[in-house]
C-alpha cells in the first residue's frame, strides 16, 4: 500500500468516518486496530516488531521514576533492532534477516519509543498507561513516512478529541496539496517535462544534462517527501490531531542551518534535542555536534559509506556556517541595507545548490563515481 | 481553509471562495488526469 494509491485513499475514507461514528471511548481502540490490520496487511514483521518497541517502551518507561540505566536499556535495545536490521538488509549472506527490507515505518517508531523514553526520564512525560502509549505508537497517518511527531502533542489532541470541522477543511486540503505535489508536479512536472528536456539534450555527459540531472533529483526528493508528509498531516487532521510540520520551504532558506531547520523538521529537532545537544554539552564543541549530528542523520536513513559522507558533507557545510557567525561577530561585520537583498538571494542560490550537489553523493553508484560527476560538471562549466 | 484564507485579504469573500474552488477543482481534475504517471525513482535509502 503507497500513499497514491486509491487503496490508501479508500482507507483514509473508511478511517476518518469510523474514527467519527465511533463513541468516544472507543476512538482510540478502534483507531489502533485499523491501523494494526493496515499494518499486518502490508507488513506482519514489522506489526510484530512494532509491538515488541511498544512491550519494551511501556516496560522500561512506565515505571514510577525510570533511572538512566533502564531507559538506556530499553532505549539502547531498541536502537540495537534498528541497527540490526538496517545492517541485515544490506549484508548479503543466508541470514534469514536478509531477506527482507528493513521492516515498515521502523525507523520511524523506534525513534519515537527512543524521544518517549527520554522525555520520561528527564520527568516531562507524566506515567502513562499502555492504551495511550500504543495509540501513539499505533498512530496510522504518521507511520509509513512520518513526520517523528512528539508525544506531548498528540497526548494533548487526544484528550482533546473533538470533530472540528475547521480541522476537517484543513486536512482535505493538505491531502490534496500532498497529491498536487507528489503526482502534479513530482512525478510529472520534474520526472515527466523535467526528464524529457534531459534527454533531448545532445550530450547527456555535458555540463547542462548533468546539471539539470542534479536539479531534477532534488527537485523530486523535494516534492516527494514534502507531499507524503502533507498526506500524513492532513489525515492526522481529518482525525483531529495537528501533528507537528516537517517541511517549510526549505530550498528558500539563506543557509545550511536554516534549511536543516525547515528539511525533515521532525528528524533534524529530535537529533538536535538528543544528539547534537549531548555532544555539545559533553565535549563543549558545536562543530563535533554538528559533525556528529549529520552523520547521524544520514546513518537514520542508511547504514552505509555513501550516507556517511553525505552527512558529512552537511556537518561540515555546516561547521563552516559556525566559523562564519563567529568572524561576523568577532570583526562586526554587517551588510549595508542595499545589500541585503541581492546577498539574501545569492545566499538562498548558493544554499539550494549545496544540498542538491550532496545528493549527488547520494544518487551515484559509488563514492568514485560522485566525484567523477563533480569533476566533469566543473571541467564543463570551466572549460 | 488557508488558500482561502489568503485569497480572502484581497478578493471579496464571495469572489475569494469561488477561486478557491476553481483552483481545488481544477488541482483534483489535474490529479486524477496525471495519476498513472509513472514516478521517478524515489526509494533512495532502505527506512
Amino acid at each position: 500500500m503507497i500513499y497514491t494509491s486509491f487503496a490508501w485513499l479508500a482507507w483514509i475514507w473508511i478511517t476518518v468516518s469510523l474514527y467519527w461514528l465511533a463513541p468516544r471511548s472507543w476512538r482510540d481502540l478502534l483507531l489502533m486496530a485499523l491501523s494494526l490490520a493496515a499494518l499486518i496487511s502490508v507488513a506482519p514483521l514489522s506489526a510484530a516488531l512494532l509491538l515488541a518497541c511498544l512491550a519494551i517502551t511501556h516496560v522500561a518507561g512506565n515505571v514510577a521514576a525510570p533511572r538512566a540505566a533502564v531507559v538506556a536499556l530499553g532505549g539502547g535495545s531498541i536502537a540495537l533492532l534498528l541497527i540490526g536490521f538496517k545492517l541485515g538488509s544490506q549484508v548479503g549472506g543466508t541470514m534469514l534477516i536478509n531477506a527482507v527490507l528493513v521492516p515498515l515505518g521502523l525507523s520511524y517508531y523506534s525513534f519515537r519509543c527512543i524521544h518517549f523514553l527520554i522525555e520520561r526520564h528527564k520527568g516531562r512525560i507524566a506515567p502513562m498507561p499502555l492504551r495511550s502509549l500504543a495509540a501513539y505508537l499505533l498512530f496510522l497517518p504518521t507511520f509509513l513516512v512520518g513526520p517523528i511527531h512528539r508525544f506531548d502533542t498528540f497526548h494533548a489532541d487526544q484528550q482533546r478529541q473533538r470533530l472540528d470541522p475547521g480541522l476537517m477543511a484543513r486536512g482535505v486540503e493538505r491531502i490534496i496539496h500532498g497529491y498536487a505535489k507528489i503526482i502534479i508536479l513530482g512525478n510529472f512536472g520534474t520526472g515527466q517535462v523535467l526528464g524529457g528536456a534531459i534527454a533531448a539534450l545532445p550530450d547527456q555527459q555535458g555540463a547542462a544534462a548533468l546539471y539539470l540531472g542534479i536539479v531534477q533529483n532534488g527537485l523530486n526528493l523535494y516534492f516527494q517527501f514534502a507531499g507524503h508528509s502533507d498526506i500524513a498531516i492532513g489525515f492526522g487532521l481529518m482525525l483531529g490531531f495537528r501533528i507537528m510540520e516537517n517541511f517549510r520551504w526549505p530550498y528558500l532558506q539563506p543557509n545550511l542551518s536554516a534549511f536543516w531547520q525547515s528539511w525533515h523538521r521532525s528528524l533534524s529537532r529530535w537529533c538536535r534535542d538528543y544528539i547534537y545537544g549531548v555532544v555539545v554539552a559533553h565535549t563543549r564543541s558545536p562543530a563535533l555536534g554538528a559533525l556528529s549530528t549529520m552523520v547521524i542523520i544520514g546513518l537514520w536513513h542508511e547504514i552505509s559509506l555513501r550516507f556517511v559522507l553525505w552527512g558529512a558533507w552537511h556537518g561540515v557545510g555546516l561547521i563552516v556556517w559556525q566559523r562564519w557567525q563567529d568572524v561576523k561577530a568577532a570583526r562586526g561585520l554587517t551588510l549595508a541595507p542595499a545589500a541585503r537583498a541581492p546577498v539574501h538571494a545569492l545566499s538562498v542560490v548558493f544554499t539550494v545548490h549545496y544540498v542538491w550537489f550532496g545528493f549527488v553523493i547520494l544518487t551515484a553508484p559509488s563514492a568514485a563515481e560522485a566525484l567523477a560527476q563533480f569533476g566533469r560538471l566543473f571541467a564543463a562549466l570551466l572549460a | 481553509m488557508m488558500l482561502h484564507g489568503l485569497l480572502a485579504r484581497w478578493l471579496p469573500p464571495r469572489l475569494a471562495t469561488l477561486v478557491t474552488l476553481a483552483v481545488y477543482a481544477l488541482l483534483i481534475v489535474m490529479i486524477l488526469i496525471l495519476a498513472p504517471t509513472p514516478p521517478m525513482d524515489f526509494r533512495y535509502a532502505r527506512y
